[in-house]
């Protein structure tokens, strides 16, 4: 029996000895959200709907990335713009049902939709995940800011 | 009255809730004081009728659903249901790809590994190295983040090739990791392999013989475990396979520790093939550009024809048929059975998940066994809840 427990604190020793040695080493973990992880260029989030010299979305209203996401999260309406071509007037994305495919971006016939790294995408309810053609346009800058 | 006999069986519920379930699993435990008279697995909590989801998806679409089968190892799904749909299509994959292929799938299955390590030792009851092996899972996800975009879901590997090419900066982080893991690995392997603890709660525990583990159906390490020599990857090689070196480790115990040793060793068996990888990995495509999955319309200038129209309403029209492809995942044998009719949605899928036949053999490993051991036991067959339900 003595002999037995002599062995198993062999075992603790060993075991302590690694914690130890990590103790002194180099932390793995990150202070988040004080620091935050660099992302690297192809993160795929939250989207993002690109302008043209115009100033106007890119978007064609082709519905292209509507028929292709899976979980079918993208509604496009085409009608009337103000300017009275017929076009795309509104483009609404629930983030609350997005899988983060990508399948919509790679699909686009007009590179009119990327994708960002901002993944802080959490909100109070429901109806905020629902992201419209306004706020993909204006409240997605193109890259996460730095926040100081 | 019960007899003094019956009062003593109990029904235990363990889970759905259970914390070394995996998941969601339920088993309904028939005791008898200590003695597990018998076990029920209880399955369908994570439930999401995926085969009937393919059907009304195209091949491309359902690619990210794929990944949602075994969590822990998305690439290596990925891979096995392209790989599947390219034997219905009979296409070829550039060598680049081929290369780039084996490189994700290794790691995954590293990484799915070093998850199964780390909580089959948090279930025995040994903290420490769930994060040692989850602290090298993440340098696998950060390589993985580099190259696609996604830490989990990744829905890289496509048919015909993969999503997009390797960076530079990916093959630096994968030698540096290659450097680097197997001097942690061998920390981990210190801290449990000779652990006089854990070999007691190991050896002898949860034992299935030879015959058992092939008549139940049993596939990768598992059954592997259990002295069979049976590797997809060598038996039914796809892919560059034939052309890497590797050893595919088995023991003959059948024991919770031999399913324990052979993982552990698959771990160096996939650095190994890692290694060659990158002194062979060619130049060249990294997509077949003859795929019609390749995004056909990406031309702006030219406009978009009616047949891109045509091509995003109905899907790739697929050769009528019916294949079976399994490949070789970290869990077993991952099997896609695809029937199609000609359109570009499959006619059925079926999906042949390892998890959910280990879940069933599970009453033949544990019965007669103690109640203590299940756990240990239910760690070494190493299944996951969104493979099991699917
Ligand atoms: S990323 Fe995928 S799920 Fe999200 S909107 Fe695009 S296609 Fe749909
Ligand atoms: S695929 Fe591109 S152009 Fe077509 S509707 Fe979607 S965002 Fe607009």
């Amino acid at each position: 029996m003595m002999m037995k427990e002599h062995i198993l604190f062999a075992d603790l020793i060993k075991g302590l000895s690694i914690t130890i040695k990590k103790f002194f080493g180099p932390s793995v973990t990150l202070h988040y959200p004080i620091e935050r992880r660099e992302t690297p260029e192809r993160m795929r989030f939250l989207h993002k709907l690109v302008l043209n010299s115009a100033g106007r979305p890119k978007c064609i209203a082709c519905g292209f990335c509507e028929r292709i996401c899976p979980p079918k999260c993208i509604k496009i309406t085409r009608g009337k713009r103000e300017d009275g071509k017929i076009g795309l007037t509104g483009y609404e994305l629930d983030i609350g049902r997005c899988i983060f495919c990508g399948l919509c971006v790679e699909v686009c016939p007009e590179e009119a939709i990327s994708m960002t790294d901002i993944y802080e995408l959490a909100t109070y309810n429901r109806a905020e995940a629902v992201y419209t053609m306004d706020r993909l346009v204006r409240d997605v800058p193109e890259k996460r800011e730095e926040e100081g | 009255m019960n007899s003094v006999e019956e009062t003593r069986r109990v029904e235990i519920n363990m889970g759905p809730q259970h914390p070394s379930t995996h998941g969601v699993g339920r088993f309904i435990l028939t005791l008898n004081g200590e003695i597990i008279e018998d076990v029920k697995p209880v399955c369908g909590y994570l439930h999401r009728g995926l085969e009937k989801l393919a059907e009304n998806m195209t091949y491309q679409q359902f690619m990210p659903i794929v990944d949602r089968l075994d969590y822990v190892a998305s690439m290596n799904n990925d891979l096995a249901y392209c790989l599947a749909v390219e034997k219905l299509l009979g296409m070829e994959v550039p060598e680049r790809a081929e290369y780039i292929r084996v490189i994700v799938a290794e790691l995954g299955r590293i990484a799915s590994h070093l998850i199964w390590l780390g909580t089959m030792a948090l279930d025995i009851g040994a903290l420490t190295p769930f994060f040692y092996t989850f602290r090298d899972r993440e340098t696998i996800y950060d390589m993985f983040e580099e190259i696609c975009g996604a830490r989990l879901m990744y829905n890289y590997v496509r048919i015909g090739g993969v999503a997009k090419d390797i960076t530079p900066k990916f093959m630096e982080m994968l030698k540096h990791f290659l450097d680097t893991f197997p001097r942690l690995m061998k920390e981990t392997d210190g801290l449990l392999t000779k652990n006089r603890i854990w070999m007691r709660r190991t050896k002898d525990v949860g034992v299935i013989s030879y015959d058992d583990a092939i008549n139940w159906g049993l596939s990768g390490p598992s059954l592997r475990g259990s002295g069979v020599n049976w590797d997809l990857r060598k038996n039914r090689p796809y892919g560059i396979y034939p052309s890497l070196e590797f050893d595919v480790p088995y023991f003959p115990e059948g024991d919770v520790y031999a399913r324990y040793l052979v993982r552990l060793e698959e771990i160096n068996q996939s650095v190994r093939i890692l290694r060659q990888c990158v002194e062979k990995i060619p130049a060249g495509e990294y997509m077949n550009p003859e795929s019609p999955f390749v995004r056909p319309m990406k031309k702006p200038k030219e406009g978009i024809a009616l047949k891109d129209f045509v091509l995003q309403i109905r899907g790739v029209k697929m050769p009528v048929g019916e294949i079976y492809f399994g490949a070789e995942n970290p869990k077993g044998e991952l099997g896609f059975y695809i029937v199609s009719d000609g359109a570009g949605k499959p006619y059925r899928m079926k999906i042949r998940t390892p998890s959910f036949v280990h879940v069933f053999a599970l009453p033949k490993i544990v019965k007669g066994g103690l109640v203590a051991d299940i756990v240990s036991v239910i760690s070494s067959l190493d299944f996951v809840f969104g493979e099991v339900d699917r």
